[in-house]
C-alpha cells in the first residue's frame, strides 16, 4: 500500500497544478476560441455564428493600429533592449570598480511595476512638465520633444519606457553568461591576435546563443502582454494611436460589451505569438540535439 | 627557432609576491618543463611569457629582444590551454585557421596550412565538426593544431593533459614528445605531474612559493636533487627521508640506522663511501634521502652493497615491483623489491642498500649536502 503510494507520489503532488493549468490556461483558451465564433456581446452566448466577429475585427481601424503597433513595439523593444542590455553587460564585464553597485542600479527598473514606470515617464515626457519644459527653461527655446502627444510617435514613447525598464534585466542575464565563458578562450583569442571587439563579436556572443533565446522569450512575452505600461503612459492615446492588442482586447471585452470581438482579438494575439515562437523554438531546440 | 631568456623576473599582486627573481635561459629547440604544485606560480610565469600577465620586475627576452611591453599577438608565441579553449561556435578548421586569419594570411594559404597540420595530427576527418562534437583527445589535438599552424617561435603548454584520462594522457604525452622531436621548437610546458615532467623535459625547473628550486636535466634532478622539496616531489613512490647521525666505525665512516628486526629494534651501521666530505660531518645529524629502488632484495644484488635485515610491515604489489614498507630510523620507508622475492607482511627479509646513490640533506636548511 505504502509502496504504491510512494510510487504515485510524484503524480499526486503534480496533479493539482496540472489540473489547474489544464482548466484555467488551456480550457479557457478553448473557451475563448469558441466564444470568438459566437455573437457574444455583453454576456457570452454559445450559438455559433461563423467568422463574423473576425470580419468585423479586421474591418476596424482601431484593430489595425493596435496590431501594427504590436509589431513596431515588440520588434523595437526586443531588439533595442537586447542591444543595450548586451552593451551594458560587455561594458560592465571589463572588471570595473563599483560593478556591484552599477549592476544593482541597472537592474532596479525591473523591480518597479509598469504602472510606476509609465506614470514617471509620462511626467518626464509631458511637454509642459518634463524634459521639454526643462530644456526650454534653461534657455534652449527651440527644444521640442513632444512624442507623447504626437499620434505618429506615441508608440515609440512606449518603446523607450519599456526598454528603460527591461534592458537592465537583459544586462544581468548577459553578464552572468559572460562570466561563465571560459577565460582561457578569451586568452587564446587574445594570443591569436583578435581585437577586443572581434573577441566579443566573433567568439563570446555567438557562444551565448542560449542566453539570446532566453532573453528573446522573456522580452517577447513582456512585449505581447504589455498592457499596463500603455494604460499608465499614454492611455492608448492620443486617440487610439498607441494602443496595443491587449489594450484593444480589454477595451472591447470589458468596456464596450463586445465579448465576441474581444475573444477574436485574443485569438489573433495567440496565433501571432504561435507563428513567431513555434518555428524559433523548434529550430533552437532541434539544433541543440545534434550539437 | 628561438631562445627564451628570463632575467630576474618577478610578479607582485599588490604586496603579495607571487614570483620572485626568476632567471632561466632556454636554448633553441629546448623543451623546458615548469613543475610545481598548485599555487607555486608556474602558470603565472607562463602567462608572463605569453604576455597575458604583466611583468612586475626584471625582463623576458625572446631571441634577445625584450618583450615586456610587446603585445601578446606580436610576441609570436602560441599557447595550448588546459581546457583546450577552443572557440565553441567555430568548426575545427575555423578554430585552427583563426589565428592565421587575424594575421591576414590569405584564404588559400590558410586552407593549405590547416590541411597539412590536420593531417599531421590526424584530425583531417574532423575539420567540419564543432568542438562540442569531439572527444577530449580530439579537442586536445585541435588545440595543438591551432598552436602549430602558426609556426610560432615558442610554444607554451599550460597543463595540456590534465583533463584527459590516464591512458589518453600517456598517448598524448608521446605525441607531444614526438612533435617536439620533429619540430625542434622551443617549448615551455607547465605541469604538476612529475612523470610528465621527467618524460618530456630536456630540462625541468621546479618551482615552490614563486622561487625556482632547481633548474636542471631530469636525470640530475632525480639523482642530485637540490633540496628535500625537489627530492620529495620527483619520483614515485617518493624518496625516503631518514634522520641519521654520521658516525665512524673502525676506519669507515657511515650512518647508524635503527631497524626493526624480529620485533626488536637494532642499530645497524651502514658504511658510506664518499668519505672526504663525510669526515667533516662526523657526529652531525643529517637527513639521509634514499629512493625506494635503492633498497632492494638481497638476492641478485651486487656484492659490495650494504645489507640489513628487517621486518616488513606492509606489502604493496604494483605488478612489476612490490613495495615493502619497513621501519628505518623510526620512519616508515618504502623498499622496491622484485615480486618473486617479496615476503609476506609481518615476516622479515634481507635488503641491500645502494647507499652510494643516496643523498644527504641538512636537517635545518633542507639543502643537499652530498
Amino acid at each position: 500500500m505504502l509502496d504504491r503510494l510512494a510510487e504515485r507520489l510524484p503524480q499526486i503532488v503534480v496533479a493539482p497544478s496540472f489540473l489547474l493549468i489544464l482548466v484555467f490556461v488551456y480550457g479557457f483558451i478553448i473557451w475563448t476560441g469558441y466564444v470568438s465564433f459566437t455573437k457574444s456581446k455583453m454576456l457570452p452566448v454559445y450559438k455559433l455564428d461563423g467568422l463574423r466577429q473576425y470580419t468585423r475585427l479586421f474591418s476596424m481601424d482601431r484593430w489595425d493600429v493596435a496590431y501594427s503597433n504590436l509589431f513596431v513595439f515588440a520588434s523595437l523593444f526586443i531588439i533595442v533592449a537586447i542591444i543595450i542590455g548586451c552593451l551594458l553587460a560587455v561594458l560592465l564585464d571589463q572588471h570595473i570598480r563599483a560593478e556591484g553597485a552599477l549592476r544593482t542600479i541597472y537592474l532596479y527598473p525591473m523591480a518597479i511595476s509598469f504602472i510606476v514606470t509609465g506614470t514617471a515617464w509620462k511626467w518626464m515626457l509631458n511637454p509642459s512638465l518634463g524634459l521639454e519644459a526643462y530644456f526650454q527653461s534653461l534657455g534652449w527655446e527651440s527644444f521640442s520633444f513632444n512624442w507623447i502627444v504626437d499620434k505618429d510617435m506615441s508608440i515609440y514613447v512606449v518603446v523607450i519606457a519599456a526598454v528603460w525598464q527591461a534592458s537592465g534585466f537583459v544586462m544581468a542575464l548577459f553578464l552572468s553568461a559572460l562570466r561563465s565563458v571560459d577565460q582561457e578562450i578569451i586568452k587564446a583569442a587574445y594570443l591569436d591576435g583578435a581585437s577586443n571587439t572581434r573577441i566579443y563579436m566573433g567568439i563570446i556572443l555567438p557562444s551565448m546563443r542560449p542566453v539570446f533565446l532566453s532573453a528573446f522569450v522573456i522580452l517577447s512575452h513582456l512585449a505581447i502582454k504589455s498592457f499596463d505600461l500603455v494604460v499608465a503612459l499614454t492611455g492608448g492615446g492620443p486617440g487610439y494611436a498607441s494602443t496595443l492588442p491587449a489594450n484593444f482586447m480589454y477595451e472591447m471585452t470589458f468596456r464596450r460589451n463586445q465579448i465576441g470581438i474581444g475573444a477574436a482579438s485574443a485569438m489573433m494575439m495567440l496565433a501571432t505569438v504561435a507563428a513567431i515562437m513555434i518555428p524559433y523554438l523548434y529550430s533552437e531546440l532541434r539544433g541543440k540535439k545534434n550539437g | 627557432m628561438a631562445t627564451l631568456t628570463i632575467n630576474n623576473a618577478g610578479k607582485k599582486y599588490g604586496s603579495v609576491e607571487v614570483l620572485n627573481d626568476i632567471s632561466m635561459e632556454l636554448n633553441d629547440g629546448e623543451l623546458v618543463v615548469l613543475l610545481g604544485s598548485s599555487g607555486c606560480g608556474k602558470s603565472t610565469l607562463l602567462n608572463m611569457i605569453a604576455g597575458l600577465e604583466s611583468i612586475s620586475s626584471g625582463d623576458i627576452r625572446i631571441d634577445g629582444e625584450i618583450v615586456n611591453d610587446i603585445h601578446p599577438k606580436n610576441r609570436d608565441i602560441a599557447m595550448v590551454f588546459q581546457s583546450y579553449a577552443l572557440y565553441p561556435n567555430m568548426t575545427v578548421a575555423k578554430n585552427i585557421s583563426f589565428g592565421l586569419e587575424m594575421r591576414g594570411v590569405e584564404k588559400e594559404k590558410r586552407d593549405e596550412l590547416v590541411n597539412s597540420v590536420a593531417k599531421m595530427l590526424q584530425i583531417d576527418h574532423l575539420l567540419n565538426r564543432k568542438p562540442a562534437q569531439l572527444s577530449g583527445g580530439q579537442r586536445q589535438r585541435v588545440a595543438m593544431g591551432r598552436a602549430l599552424v602558426r609556426r610560432p617561435k615558442i610554444f607554451l603548454f599550460d597543463e595540456p593533459l590534465s583533463n584527459l584520462d590516464a591512458k589518453l594522457r600517456v598517448e598524448m604525452r608521446h605525441e607531444i614528445k614526438k612533435l617536439h622531436t620533429s619540430l625542434k621548437a622551443t617549448m615551455v610546458y607547465v605541469t604538476h605531474d612529475q612523470i610528465e615532467a621527467m618524460t618530456l623535459a630536456d630540462r625541468i625547473a621546479i618551482l615552490k612559493g614563486g622561487v625556482v628550486q632547481q633548474f636542471a636535466t631530469p636525470a640530475e634532478i632525480y639523482s642530485r636533487p637540490a633540496n628535500m622539496f625537489v627530492a620529495g616531489f620527483v619520483g614515485s613512490p617518493s624518496m625516503n627521508f631518514l634522520p641519521v647521525t654520521v658516525a665512524q666505525q673502525g676506519n669507515e665512516i657511515g650512518v647508524h640506522l635503527a631497524v626493526q628486526y624480529q620485533g626488536k629494534s637494532e642499530n645497524q651501521f651502514v658504511p658510506m663511501r664518499n668519505n672526504d666530505k663525510l669526515s667533516q660531518l662526523l657526529g652531525r645529524e643529517v637527513i639521509l634521502g634514499i629512493r625506494p629502488e635503492m633498497i632492494t632484495q638481497l638476492e641478485n644484488a651486487e656484492k659490495d652493497l650494504a645489507t640489513l635485515h628487517c621486518d616488513v610491515e606492509v606489502v604493496e604489489p604494483t605488478g612489476a615491483d612490490t613495495l615493502c614498507i619497513i621501519k628505518l630510523a623510526g620512519k616508515d620507508s618504502i623498499a622496491r623489491v622484485s615480486p618473486i622475492h617479496a615476503c609476506a607482511p609481518g615476516e622479515s627479509m634481507g635488503f641491500a642498500l645502494d647507499i652510494s646513490r643516496a643523498c644527504l640533506f641538512d636537517p635545518v636548511t633542507e639543502e643537499l649536502i652530498s
